[in-house]
């Protein structure tokens, strides 16, 4: 009876190869994985460092608007006028006398 | 030698003074010779824009029953600066009140009468509210035609210049008397200020309390105007007891009690100080310091307590003043 004869030694190879493929595909599924993590923002590294690290607590500016208001009191009178009638003055240094009033007339 | 000329004399129902400085030309008349001719112009002007006189342009111009008017460039002018008025005071400060005015029993001068207790007419005053323009703004029915020399208005609206022609006087007096060196006109406390010296050397004007009279403020102006409204000189008693001034509110025609009894307001010129103090009056505390927030000025509320606002210095006595926030 004759032998069979021996063909290509796949197995092992085939094995070899697939075994790479596998481990190619299950890098790029990692990598994908945390690209997508970060993408939405969950930073493995941050997030484990900020884990480290304790919350800080939120600064709160509180602004305190203060209006002072301080009033002197006038006490009411009748108007109090200066009679004045038509001069007409002249001389040295400041030419007039009393600086100009405006006044309700 | 006389350098310097103080004129003080009464019109327009008011005290007038006139400051001038000396000329800045030779040939330019002497500083008294300058002020006697600015007096007749303004005893000139106060006869024809006078209300009161019969006799004047004003009131020809006003008893018209004409469309269209003929009138001079001085009376077109006071009209176009009430119209002006009207139009930056929204309506408050309004020329065409004169039926109004009337009614409430200023149909003739008060010169020289006796005014109420204003304390008195304060007790009696109904509430306090702001001003409210005239909803049917007949001033915007106005029309001066320059090219024409003429005035066109419906028949029977009547123009009363009040505080605006005192302004416009002062205002074109310091412009005829551009060449002197120093020139202040007091138009009964609508104050002009012109020639260089005022801006080498600021020009000092006390502000009158209402009141009491005392100086509350000085302001130093280096050109402009300043102006004050009030209620204490033109408050009288009406045969139903009840009180009235000459400060109408444009919507009901009747005096305006808005809490406060004087304004005093910087302008850039007196027309615009007087336009803006009787503003800020009739727009009542809460709105008269937006009035007066860009050149400044002073209010007096009812108590009396007076109240600086905006950027007039800090040279002052006896007032009120409105601290600055701190955050």
């Amino acid at each position: 009876m004759a032998e069979p004869s021996p063909g290509p030694a796949r197995g092992p190879a085939f094995g070899r190869l697939g075994a790479g493929w596998g481990a190619v595909l299950l890098f790029a599924f990692v990598v994908a994985l945390l690209a997508g993590r970060l993408a939405a923002g969950d930073d493995p590294g941050l997030l484990a460092r900020e884990a480290a690290v304790p919350p800080r607590p939120r600064r709160i500016l509180v602004r305190r608007f203060e209006i002072r208001r301080i009033v002197h009191h006038l006490p009411p009178s009748e108007p109090i006028r200066n009679a004045t009638s038509a001069t007409t003055s002249a001389g040295g240094g400041p030419e007039w006398s009393s600086p100009a009033v405006t006044r309700v007339s | 030698m006389r350098f310097a000329s103080d004129t003080t004399f009464r019109s327009m129902g008011s005290e007038i003074r006139l400051i001038v400085d000396a000329p800045l030309t030779a040939s330019s008349p002497s500083a008294a010779e300058a002020a006697a001719r600015e007096q007749l112009y303004v005893e000139d002007c106060a006869r024809r824009l006078s209300r009161f006189r019969p006799e004047s342009e004003l009131s020809a111009f006003n008893a018209d029953r004409l469309t269209e008017v003929q009138a001079s460039p001085l009376l077109r002018t006071m009209i176009s600066a009430g119209l002006w008025a009207a139009r930056i005071s929204g309506g408050l400060v309004d020329p065409t009140l004169v039926d109004q005015i009337e009614r409430v029993g200023y149909a003739k001068t008060r010169e020289g009468r006796v005014p109420a207790s204003l304390k008195d007419a304060l007790a009696a005053a109904p509430p306090r509210r702001p001003a409210q323009p005239d909803p049917h703004a007949r001033w915007r029915l106005v029309r001066v035609e320059g090219e024409r020399g003429t005035v066109r208005r419906p028949p029977g609206v009547r123009i009363d210049p009040g505080g605006i022609a005192k302004g416009l006087i002062a205002d074109t007096v310091v412009a005829r008397l551009g060449h002197y060196r120093r020139v202040v006109v007091d138009c009964g406390g609508d104050i002009a200020i012109g020639g260089v010296a005022p801006q080498l050397e600021e020009e000092a004007v006390e502000v009158e309390h209402p009141l009491t009279g005392e100086c509350v403020h000085t302001l130093r102006l280096s050109g402009g105007g300043v102006a004050t409204s009030g209620l204490n000189v033109n408050v009288w008693r009406r045969q139903d007891g009840s009180y009235a001034h000459h400060l109408l509110d444009p919507a009901t025609g009747e005096p305006a009690w808005t809490g406060l009894i004087g304004a005093t307001a910087v302008g850039r010129s007196a027309l615009e100080a007087e336009t803006r103090a009787k503003t800020a009056l009739l727009r009542g505390p809460s709105q008269a310091r937006a009035v007066l927030a860009e050149h400044g000025g002073l209010i007096v509320h009812d108590s009396g307590d007076v109240e600086l606002v905006g950027p007039i210095g800090d040279t002052r006595r006896g007032l009120a003043t409105i601290g600055r926030g701190v955050g």
